[in-house]
């Protein structure tokens, strides 16, 4: 059951950060991340004896609330003793879904170690894949939690053999995941050994768990447990081989406290100077350091407001602190301090480096927001610049059944927005439809679920609308481009940004507010550009163009860079094919000529300046649209395969490898977003519902030639534009 | 035909002007270059006996311009502008449209503030130096032109006009002292020290109507001129006379005159054009 305790006690514990572990749970998507999670809160969590009260009273009712409330928590506290020392271990929130890949990144910052779930009869999948990458980029340490041993049992009736030949598959397989994507340095350290109790094994559906070393001790055989299922005592399982033991042991274990973990984090996480005051602070894990929080989670409270969660990296945080919030930009001031008891907040007096912390206060901070003490305003550098590398690929328009709900609705859109910053919700200024932009269809529907809960209204949606982006794939002439008053000529051609631009972008490794100097070496460097061009960048915006200052002494030129630059940002927004977002591209100005008088000269007369100029050269270059396309992983048994392989194939997915895992044949490939609609309910009539299958964005792809003008006349449609792809023409005249 | 309204009410269009406006087949009138005191268009239709079309900024700076040199060409349309039409607005572009077109046009000018302000002020024509707009700043545009024109004006011993910015068509006039604000922060922005307490200022309101304000100023003590238009003048050296003008019609105190005269100086003698006459634009002007 949950554990009691006073919050004095836990307080006590978390200051002695040996004592402490970050940890979340990592899955594929239907491995029993959720159901390993509750197990955890319901046999460890912690409770103050005045919510106890209350649930005692309510027993049921409130341990189904308690359930409920782990689907929103951030963290969630558990409470261990492991060698007669008590541990408080936080399991840090992480999303259900690899569609949100910026939410998985900021909660992987707040761990130290993730725990990576596996069906034990799918074994390791792509998502696997995708977790274990994505945990080991943030130096992370995975483990391995071999879950749904009783479907061996009583769907695939192995043998004891059998199963340990299932185990040693699997763990073979993580650790080629480890081989592959972790630091040369630890490589070798953190792949898993049955034999040291760094995987467990075991029920999350009926709360038993093992480790190697526990079974020994105990004295188990894999005997007992098929007989247990066979004979149906395997209830008896979870009181002889509690799950939480297993799991949260080998957490305590090889999971490193937080100042061990920051010493090799730190330096791999953090962009700043070691050797500063706040580096030494975070590398040193020092409550006495400068503050340093990084918040994964913002989430908006109905009583309190919004409650931002994260990590302090360094320094104690209390109440009445002034603080700086560097990507917000802004200061300011902490309300109140939380630890978690479990899912719930209780407000304390202070919490030193290493923990978990609920702030309020911070009403501009996001999640990924950086929160500093103020006095290191000017000098710190953030864990992340904000970015929002997340594309939004997928669109639908929603509005509540009863008209009179709309401000509801907008509200609830509004925090939602705030909490989830891959999330992107517009207004339609032609139709006064809500729009919201999410990573997928299955993003979308978590947030329409999410909606509902929250509103308790009826929405209606439209069909989701895939999200394309406009590009070049050619060099375009230069073009003149003229401002209404026709005293201002921008000269301008665009050219697609080369892949490896493109992925230093994406990697965060090249952005906008950068030391230029830094910049234009890694761009020389790596993506092969020209110096004085790499020099010469002005703004890179959200949809990875760039804009490069290539004239030399142009008058005034200095005075207008920035409408120069909003007028390009203006132009990506929205492309001159179908309006929709531009990606990829570069433009480049290469001479200019501004009217004397900056009356002549303002944001009205050079924004569309630049904007007919950046059209006309990208019509010019022969512009494409980009469709996103979707990673997709199909297992089915063999005598199915080929009807799951004709269904891909009607839906131009690009079959990429096929091979035989054990039973089932494993299918790989890419899918555009907009054939994924009906892709469930046909491969169930397909397969009989023997195939399972899972997709994760993979990238941007041209669309076949033969159909670009459809769409592009579709989309114009759709959109009420004239019913015409506008010309060069367009944008030179007059 | 481009014809201009002049500065107050219907008085300065020009009796050629008149004849034209009466001949037209179609008029059209922007007011969004400037202000034009005590106009109505009712009173315009009246005096000239027909419709008067008022067009935007839009019109005239987009596709529009087409359709209106296309009725050029087979009818007489006369364009009215605020002021003299060529003087700090930008209808030249029209003039180069309608000639490429084989369209002739006709140009009637009328005052404009340029000329009016060395009435006003009793400021010499001949030592103004380059005009300037002080635009309002807004997000990503706060131009240092101003700031930097007027430097360069002092540093030759000449007098500035500033025209202020204005926006007809959201209901935005600059004020003189709203200007005087810019062009402090744009002085804080480029570590200048021209405009300190002593500086001396002109601003004219609504110049050559009958309400008319003229008034010498510092920067710290700014006189309620009314309702716009505005315009703000930087005096250089002054003369005798032009000494004389500023107490006499703006107001100005006999000492402050003086001390600005003096700093000018300074600034002049330690300046680029301390010896040169004959190397800049507006060297001849000295």
């Amino acid at each position: 059951m949950v554990r009691y305790k006073q919050v004095e006690e836990i307080e006590k514990i978390m200051k002695n950060i040996e004592q402490v572990r970050n940890i979340g749970t990592l899955a594929h998507v239907d491995h029993g991340k959720t159901t390993t999670s509750d197990s955890l809160l319901m046999a460890a969590g912690l409770l103050s004896p005045k919510v106890a009260g209350k649930a005692l009273a309510l027993d049921y009712v409130e341990i189904e609330q308690l359930r409920q409330m782990t689907v929103k928590a951030a963290n969630i506290s558990l409470y261990h003793e492991w060698r007669g020392k008590p541990y408080v271990i936080n399991l840090v929130d992480t999303p259900g879904h690899v569609d949100f890949t910026g939410h998985v990144t900021r909660s992987l910052r707040m761990m130290d170690g993730g725990l990576v779930v596996v069906d034990a009869v799918e074994g390791v999948m792509t998502q696997t894949e995708t977790v274990v990458r994505q945990a080991l980029n943030e130096y992370v340490r995975p483990l391995l939690f071999i879950n749904k041993v009783d479907r061996l049992i009583r769907e695939l009736r192995l043998s004891p053999r059998e199963i340990q030949q299932r185990f040693v598959e699997i763990v073979r397989d993580f650790n080629t995941l480890i081989e592959l994507y972790a630091d040369p340095e630890f490589k070798d350290k953190w792949k898993v050994d049955f034999k040291k109790g760094q995987v467990a094994f075991g029920s999350a559906l009926h709360k038993w768990g093992l480790t190697l070393p526990i079974a020994v001790e105990k004295g188990v055989k894999f005997d007992y447990i098929v007989d247990a299922y066979e004979k149906g005592y395997h209830e008896e399982l979870s009181k002889d081989f509690p799950l939480h033991v297993a799991l949260l042991d080998m957490i305590v274990e090889h999971v490193p406290n937080p100042r061990e973990a920051q010493k090799y984090r730190i330096p791999k996480l953090w962009k700043g100077d070691l050797n500063s005051e706040l580096g030494k602070a975070m590398l040193e894990c020092d409550p006495e350091g400068p503050l340093v929080i990084g918040i994964s989670k913002v989430v908006a409270d109905p009583h309190a407001g919004f409650v931002a969660t994260g990590r302090v990296f360094s320094g104690t945080v209390r109440p009445g602190e002034d603080v700086w919030l560097i990507n917000a930009r802004a200061d300011g001031k902490i309300l109140q301090v939380s630890l978690y008891m479990g899912p719930y907040r209780e407000k304390v007096e202070e919490i030193s480096a290493g923990n978990i912390a609920a702030v309020l206060g911070l009403e501009k901070a996001r999640a990924g927001e950086t929160v500093v003490d103020i006095r290191y305003k000017d000098t710190a550098v953030p864990f992340e610049r904000m970015s929002y590398i997340s594309e939004p690929v997928v669109t639908i328009a929603v509005e509540p059944k009863r008209s009179s709900d709309l401000p509801k609705l907008i509200d609830a859109l509004r925090k939602l927005a705030i909490e989830d910053p891959t999330l992107k919700v517009y207004i339609n200024e032609e139709t006064g439809e809500y729009l919201v932009s999410g990573m997928g269809t299955l993003h979308l529907e978590i947030v329409l679920w999410d909606l509902k809960q929250r509103t308790g209204l009826d929405i209606v949606t439209s069909q989701p609308i895939v999200r394309y982006r406009e590009t070049v794939r050619k060099r375009g002439k230069v073009f003149e481009g003229k401002s209404p008053n026709k005293h201002n000529r921008l000269y301008i051609y665009v050219e697609p940004l080369n892949e490896e631009t493109l992925k230093l972008m994406q990697e965060g490794k090249v952005y906008a507010d950068q030391d230029w100097r830094e910049r234009a070496k890694i761009l020389r460097e790596y993506a092969g550009w020209d110096a004085d061009e790499a020099r010469g960048i002005w703004d890179i915006d959200e949809n990875f163009n760039i804009i490069v200052n290539m004239t030399t002494g142009v008058q005034y030129l200095r005075e207008v860079a920035d409408t120069i630059v909003q007028g390009f940002r203006w132009a990506m927004e929205a492309g001159p094919l179908a309006q929709e977002p531009v990606r990829g591209v570069k433009v480049v100005l290469v001479d200019a000529q501004l009217h004397e008088d900056p009356a002549h000269r303002g944001p009205a007369q050079i924004m569309p300046a630049t904007k007919n100029a950046i059209f006309a050269s990208f019509m010019d270059a022969s512009p494409t649209l980009l469709e996103p396309l979707l990673k997709i992983e199909v297992r089915v048994p063999q005598e199915w395969v080929s009807g799951a392989l004709s269904v891909l194939n009607r839906h131009r997915c690009k079959v990429v490898n096929l091979e035989q895992r054990g039973m089932l044949m494993r299918v790989i490939g890419e899918i555009p977003v907009s054939e994924t609609f009906n892709l469930a309910d046909e491969m169930r009539e397909a397969t009989q519902g023997r195939a399972f299958w899972a997709t994760e964005f993979a990238r941007w792809a041209p669309v076949p030639q033969s159909a670009l003008n459809d769409l592009v006349m579709e989309i114009r449609k759709r959109k009420g534009l004239p019913p015409r792809i506008p010309t060069v023409e367009d944008f030179v005249s007059l | 035909m481009i014809a201009g309204l002049g500065l107050y009410g219907l008085r300065d269009i020009t009796l050629g002007a008149l004849e034209y406006l009466r001949k037209a087949d179609r008029v059209f009138l922007e007011l969004y270059t400037s202000i034009v005191p005590g106009f109505r268009v009712e009173d315009l239709e009246r005096l000239i006996g027909k419709r008067v079309t008022l067009v935007r900024r839009g019109d005239l700076e987009g596709p529009w311009l087409r359709e209106l040199i296309g009725m050029a060409e087979r009818e007489l349309v006369v364009l009215l502008a605020p002021g003299d039409p060529f003087i700090a607005t930008t209808h030249v572009s029209l003039r180069l449209e309608a000639a490429k077109r084989g369209v002739e046009v006709r140009v009637l000018p009328s005052p404009s503030v340029v000329n009016a302000v060395s009435a006003s002020t009793g400021l010499d024509f001949y030592k103004f130096c380059r005009p300037v707009t002080i635009v309002r700043p807004s997000p990503g545009y706060f131009p240092s032109t101003p700031y930097r024109v007027l430097r360069e004006n002092l540093a030759r011993g000449l007098h500035t006009l500033f025209l202020l910015d204005l926006d007809v068509e959201r209901g935005y006039a600059m004020t003189a002292s709203e200007a005087v604000d810019v062009l402090l922060e744009l002085e804080r922005r480029e570590g200048g020290d021209v405009l300190g307490e002593d500086a001396l200022l002109v601003a004219v309101a609504r110049a050559t109507s009958h309400d008319e304000v003229v008034a010498a100023f510092t920067p710290t003590q700014r006189p309620d001129l009314g309702e716009p238009p505005h315009i703000l003048v930087v005096p250089g050296l002054l003369n005798a006379v032009e000494a004389e003008a500023l107490q006499t019609l703006a107001g100005a105190p006999a000492d402050l005159v003086k001390r600005w005269h003096s700093k000018v100086r300074a600034l002049v003698a330690s300046g680029p054009f301390r010896q040169s006459n004959n190397d800049s634009r507006c060297a001849r002007l000295i």
